[in-house]
């Protein structure tokens, strides 16, 4: 898994934790919200019930008046009629009207049956706001037509509720309220509680999901702050790393220079690099120069090889030397051999380096099995005899048995043993015929014989050039020699004297 | 993802704030002791005129720490009432701390209109209403006068009373301070020609009950006071005949829908106020706008004076059938 994947990955758990937190968060609310409603409606209703009941069955404070009416609602003690300003539908009656008439100011009257005559209790709003202490709730009386006519807390008295349950917005407040009947009469009492009593009674718990989601978030934060300067450092320093190596491949003068991150691990990463390219360096030094030492040692063993083959050529002339001092009538011959067979070679076609080389020294050496020869044959000034003859035809073999002890030189073993070989098989030692014999065989077979007839010999003289043709080309074109062998060697001669005659 | 969170991070905090502060709200303060309908006046004002201003009820008949922390919520706002002069001597310091600019409907006495730049009435001076009363009880040569004052609202008595004295020079003039109608069970109503009630409708209704009943056949007069839509249920046939001071301009007032004066009186506060919020014053020039210009609301045509009372005409009503009846 690449580190970006495993930053991905990261990041789902961190998104995965923060809706977790928030979910749970909002999912806490609501029981709490609950245990709040419960709470207060259920205590501040019951506290003012108790309250009322005490009042009407117990009237002891101070500041209540209560008066005996008549069914017609005068007032007994007075005369007063008061009908105009109460009225009842049936009793017990909480009245709607807040202004006060025997009390100065608001109050709540109630109307009790009270064997033939009715109870006017009155009763000072003032009364509730001091005894009931409820600080974090209203907790009120309605009457039969929703108007509040008791609250502990004066702003709200005389507001219509319209809802006995659910959120409300009261004389500027938002908040949930909730009422039930009063016992007996045709009223109601609840509570209004207002949000700003929510937010104080789940301020710790709002704080403590705050802190857990801020603490969530700063270390989300925090995580992936590291993962920007951890991508930023790794990019950075394969960068770093790839412009080394790159110039690594090109050249041996590179120093790796560490970045400074602020990831430590990464800094001990660079430093094993730059130990790494430095031994690179090193190795790299090292192989050049067993380059450099093998390279000087080839460039020694050329020279050798130089000197050998140099060495091995003027062996090989001294060799071919020495069969020319044996068969004195010889000189020089072997050398024009090589020469013109090389023309030749080249002029049908040959250009196999192994096929020129086996050509020159076959040509050189053509003649090295004379050295087996006995020397009164070999330069006998007469005609010689049948026998001689035969012992003279034998200079082929024992010069290709010289020869093939040279490992690597069996094309020249062949050609010295083959050059007597005639076209029409007649010749000597084999009696091959055609294309049996070599084309090596043949060139340095005919360069042979030509050279020979413009050569003088102790038994006749030196042909000239027209005539040593004249006899090949009558004689010997079709019996000893290739025709088409021997039109090449024409063109060949023709090159050669035209060369020859113009200086070069 | 991280963006998110720290929204919801943000959302809750604001929430938290908003909760707890009022962002740049205009408020009207609607300062209330449960006596006077108040609020249905402004209400009903802001409802005909499409005006999305907040009203918050304060009540005034609390402990003074309590008032004060609920006026400081509400600084450099306007405020209709109170209802009564003595509620009025209370605040003015409170009004001229947190700069609210109270407009009281039927504040009369001159022990408070003109003390402060932060108060002013829509109604004339218990000078104005002593002397026209004082004048009433000359028409019908009244010597002997009861006055009956509200103990619970001394700033208007003493002001009213001073008035009358000086006004009026009666064989008998007997001023009596109470809270309820009991304290009058033992008086010798017989006595005098003419009771003068400068007491809320309800007891003024109620007293009257009882001086009929005590053998009182002299003239019932009410002062402004008294004139409200208790009086006559309180006093039924006892008030048939009573002759009552009105500070506004009653027939216009039904004219206008309106049976309520407390509510008649808020409405024309509300008016007053939405064209200083409109014109963008300030609770601290409200006093200098105001002064010289002249109205028309449903309480009638008036104009505000230099001491921020309202000048306009008298008017006294005479019950009648159960109702007022109005004559010069």
């Amino acid at each position: 898994m690449s580190l970006r994947e495993m930053i991905q990955r990261f990041k789902r758990y961190g998104m995965l934790l923060v809706i977790i937190l928030i979910a749970t968060f909002v999912i806490g609310l609501f029981p709490l919200a609950g245990r709040i409603n419960s709470y207060y409606s259920t205590g501040y209703v019951n506290l003012l019930k108790n309250f009322v009941n005490e009042l009407l069955n117990q009237p002891s404070f101070d500041d209540l008046v209560v008066r005996r009416l008549s069914r017609q609602l005068t007032d007994i003690s007075t005369g007063v009629d008061l009908s105009g300003l109460l009225r009842y539908e049936k009793l017990p009656w909480v009245s709607s009207d807040l202004r006060g008439i025997f009390v100065h100011g608001n109050s709540v009257k109630f109307l009790l049956e009270r064997d033939s005559e009715i109870l006017l209790v009155e009763v000072p709003v003032s009364l509730f706001a001091r005894t009931i202490s409820a600080d974090m709730a209203y907790v009120f009386l309605t009457s039969s037509d929703g108007i509040v006519v008791v609250c502990n807390r004066l702003d709200l008295l005389g507001s219509k509720l319209t809802a006995n349950k659910g959120f409300l917005r009261i004389n500027g407040l938002a908040g949930f309220v909730y009422s039930e009947p009063l016992d007996e009469f045709d009223a109601f009492v609840g509570s209004f509680i207002p949000f700003s009593t929510y937010l104080i009674v789940l301020l710790p718990y709002i704080i403590v999901a705050l802190a857990a989601l801020c603490g969530a978030v700063f270390w989300l934060n925090f995580a992936y702050s590291f993962e920007n300067r951890l991508i930023t450092a790794v990019n950075a320093v394969l960068d770093n790393v790839n412009q080394s190596l790159a110039k690594l491949e090109m050249t041996d003068e590179v120093v790796y220079v560490p970045m400074e991150t602020k990831i430590s691990e990464l800094n001990r990463l660079q430093e094993g690099i730059h130990r790494l390219v430095e031994a690179q360096k090193t190795s790299w030094h090292e192989l050049h120069a067993m380059m450099q030492n093998l390279q000087d040692t080839v460039n020694e063993l050329e020279e050798t090889q130089k000197v050998l083959e140099e060495r091995n050529e003027q062996i090989i002339a001294t060799l071919a030397e020495a069969i020319e001092v044996k068969d004195a009538s010889t000189f020089g011959h072997s050398d024009r051999v090589v020469t013109l067979a090389l023309e030749l070679a080249k002029e049908v076609g040959l250009t196999d380096p192994a096929d020129l080389e086996a050509i020159k020294f076959g040509a050189l050496l053509h003649d090295i099995g004379k050295i087996g020869i006995p020397e009164h044959i070999l330069n006998k000034p007469g005609r010689l005899t049948q026998e001689e003859y035969e012992i003279m035809k034998m200079h082929p073999v024992y010069g290709e048995k010289i020869i093939k002890k040279i490992s690597g030189w069996d094309l020249v073993a062949d050609i010295i043993r083959h050059h007597h070989e005639n076209y029409d098989g007649s010749g000597y030692p084999d009696g091959l015929k055609g294309d049996q014999i070599t084309l090596r065989a043949q060139i340095v077979s005919l360069v042979d014989v030509f050279c020979a007839l413009i050569e003088e010999r102790p038994y006749r003289r030196a042909m000239s050039l027209e005539e040593a043709l004249r006899l090949i080309e009558t004689e010997m074109v079709g019996t000893k020699f290739d025709p088409r062998l021997y039109r090449a060697f024409m063109k060949v001669l023709e090159r050669y004297f035209r060369a020859q005659s113009s200086g070069l | 993802m991280k963006l998110a969170a720290l929204l919801f991070v943000l959302a809750l905090a604001l929430i938290i704030v908003l909760s707890q502060v009022n962002l740049n709200k205009i408020f009207v303060v609607v300062l209330e002791d449960g006596e006077a309908n108040f609020f249905q006046g402004v209400e009903t004002f802001l409802k005909e005129h499409q005006l999305r201003y907040e009203i918050v009820r304060v009540r005034i008949d609390t402990e003074k720490p309590k008032l004060e922390a609920e006026l400081r919520k509400y600084q450099n706002s306007y405020a209709v009432g109170p209802r009564i002069s003595s509620q009025a001597h209370d605040l003015i310091p409170f009004l001229e701390e947190y700069r609210i600019f109270a407009i009281a409907p039927q504040v009369t006495s001159y022990l408070v209109v003109g003390k402060s730049n932060y108060l002013m009435s829509l109604s004339v001076t218990d000078e104005q209403q002593g002397k026209q009363i004082a004048e009433l009880l000359k028409r019908f040569r009244h010597d002997r006068v009861l006055l009956v004052c509200d103990k619970f609202n001394p700033v208007y008595s003493q002001s009213l009373e001073e008035s009358l004295r000086k006004s009026l020079s009666a064989e008998t003039f007997r001023s009596v301070h109470i809270s309820s109608a009991d304290e009058l069970v033992d008086e010798d109503f017989a006595h005098y020609d003419v009771i003068v009630l400068a007491v809320d409708g309800r007891l003024a209704g109620m007293i009257a009950q009882l001086a009929r009943t005590r053998g009182f056949s002299g003239t019932l007069v009410g002062s402004d006071y008294a004139f409200d839509r208790d009086l006559i249920p309180s006093g039924k046939s006892a008030v048939e005949g009573m002759i009552v001071c009105c500070l506004f301009n009653y027939p216009v007032l039904i004219e206008k829908g309106f049976d309520d004066i407390d509510v008649a009186g808020a409405y024309d506060a509300m008016m007053l106020i939405a064209e200083l919020l409109q014109n963008k014053i300030s609770p601290q020039n409200a006093a200098k706008y105001l002064r010289g210009r002249r109205f028309a609301g449903v309480t009638g045509e008036f104009s505000i004076g230099f001491d921020l009372s309202s000048e306009r005409d008298l008017t006294f009503a005479v019950v009648k059938n159960g109702s007022f009846e109005f004559e010069r």
